[in-house]
């Protein structure tokens, strides 16, 4: 079905972009609402996705990756550079010549950070304390169960560094639960000797 | 059980051992119950995480502002352009890394880098390093990883030619590499003997500074071949190329604007 749509829109039928967009459009909230953590950056960014996959559907090529592959390819990247945007937000020209310049050391970001103390959701924002590269690679293997040969590519990374990135990014969230975080998941009957 | 580390267990449990490796664990788990179970808990901690992290995003909707309209307006007729094909870009960036290769060695024979090498002759460098076409060379041998790496979202070519643009890539960074070594044994030989007028020592010391830095280069050669190699049409790869020549470009541009003045 999808690659009829694909077809089809590649041809001009502005139905079939629509039942594309259609298809895909929860689900890449969902994912980049997960990265990036606000809903509003989230959504201006799953429109650019869809924007400039339809407006590229000729660049995608499926010998190389299903279509949802390469669409997560998009989100992933586009919500790098909105983490990347908000991070030269931070440098203040004024601080720069009054007080010099002054990085955040916490990589959470403060709109993202208020939105977190917001929330009732103790496990997003647990979520929220893995850095973006631990982030993605959690939820493409776990909630998007992709392949590992899949991750690399959407990550732009080696196979053996997406794995990496899974290993680590479960230890840390198990250490974030079981440190006494996080009540909500009760793993003290699983918790290592 | 005391034969695996955790860390085996843990690439066990996420599918990330190799089959050998599996195949070694699922033979010592049939005979020790001990190591069965911790697997059993493994498995079940990663399925709680998972679980819950599924459910968690599946809870979120997208706002019923995002729909197809919001787009709509954005959207404009698909068509194939030749000069949007991968592949022709990639052929068009293998161009580039081949005319940056070019001009580098152009630059050296200008130079006539070889022969004074081994015949170490003192001549300050303003006047005998022409550096403008080192400069043009990295600018083209910039372009093809720059365009690679910093593509949204990138996308991997053809990987015949990703290995043979890394290749180039390797080649012609290790020539700039070189044409470098040339630029500093040359400074160092004309700042000693500007300052002490001692020929002998200038030229010893260009000697040893030829030599540490041929050691600092074959080094590098070898780590960014084993690097480039590793993490070959990634991302990380054509970024660390960009960095490197970016380097190499401010110093010959640098050395361009001071020779001018």
């Amino acid at each position: 079905m999808i690659e009829v749509w694909i077809e089809r829109w590649r041809e001009g039928d502005q139905t079939a972009a629509a039942q594309l967009y259609d298809h895909f459009a929860t689900e890449i909230f969902r994912l980049t609402v997960t990265i990036l953590g606000n809903r509003q950056d989230a959504e201006e960014v799953s429109l650019d996705v869809f924007v400039y996959a339809l407006n590229h559907i000729h660049d995608f090529d499926p010998h190389r990756a299903s279509f949802r592959t390469w669409l997560h390819l998009i989100a992933v990247s586009r919500s790098r550079d909105r983490l990347r945007e908000h991070t030269f937000d931070q440098i203040s020209l004024y601080r720069l010549f009054e007080k010099g310049i002054q990085f955040k050391s916490n990589s959470v970001l403060p709109e993202v950070k208020s939105v977190m103390e917001e929330k009732e959701d103790e496990f997003h924002n647990l979520l929220q304390q893995l850095s973006p590269k631990l982030r993605e690679a959690l939820i493409l293997r776990f909630w998007a169960e992709h392949t590992y040969k899949d991750m690399a590519i959407i990550l732009g990374c080696p196979v053996p560094t997406a794995q990496s990135r899974v290993r680590l990014g479960l230890e840390r969230l198990r250490e974030l639960v079981i440190n006494g975080q996080n009540s909500m998941l009760d793993l003290r009957e699983m918790r290592l000797e | 059980m005391k034969r695996y580390r955790t860390y085996d267990l843990a690439g066990y449990v996420l599918g990330t051992v190799d089959e050998e490796q599996k195949k070694a664990i699922d033979s010592s788990a049939n005979r020790d119950p001990e190591l069965a179970n911790e697997i059993k808990r493994m498995q079940r901690e990663k399925g709680h995480l998972k679980d819950h992290l599924n459910q968690k995003i599946q809870a979120i909707q997208k706002p019923a502002s995002m729909d197809f309209r919001s787009i709509q307006p954005r959207l404009h007729q698909p068509s194939r352009s030749w000069i949007k094909n991968k592949n022709i870009q990639a052929v068009l960036r293998l161009g580039a890394a081949l005319v940056g290769i070019i001009l580098i060695i152009l630059g050296m024979h200008q130079v006539s880098i070889f022969p004074r090498m081994i015949q170490p002759a003192i001549q300050p460098v303003a006047s005998a390093t022409p550096m403008i076409l080192p400069f043009l060379s990295t600018l083209f041998l910039l372009l093809p990883p720059v365009l690679s790496a910093y593509e949204t979202p990138y996308t991997p070519h053809s990987s015949l030619l990703v290995v043979l643009l890394t290749l180039m890539l390797w080649l012609g960074q290790g020539l700039v590499w070189l044409f470098t070594v040339y630029v500093i044994q040359e400074g160092v030989t004309a700042g000693v003997f500007l300052l002490s007028s001692n020929l002998d020592l200038a030229i010893l010391l260009k000697t040893i500074s030829v030599f540490i830095l041929a050691l600092v280069w074959l080094t590098l050669m070898i780590l960014s071949g084993e690097y480039h190699f590793r993490n070959l049409g990634q991302a990380d790869s054509w970024k660390s190329f960009s960095r490197a020549l970016l380097i190499s470009g401010i110093v010959f541009a640098v050395i361009t604007l001071m020779l001018q003045l």
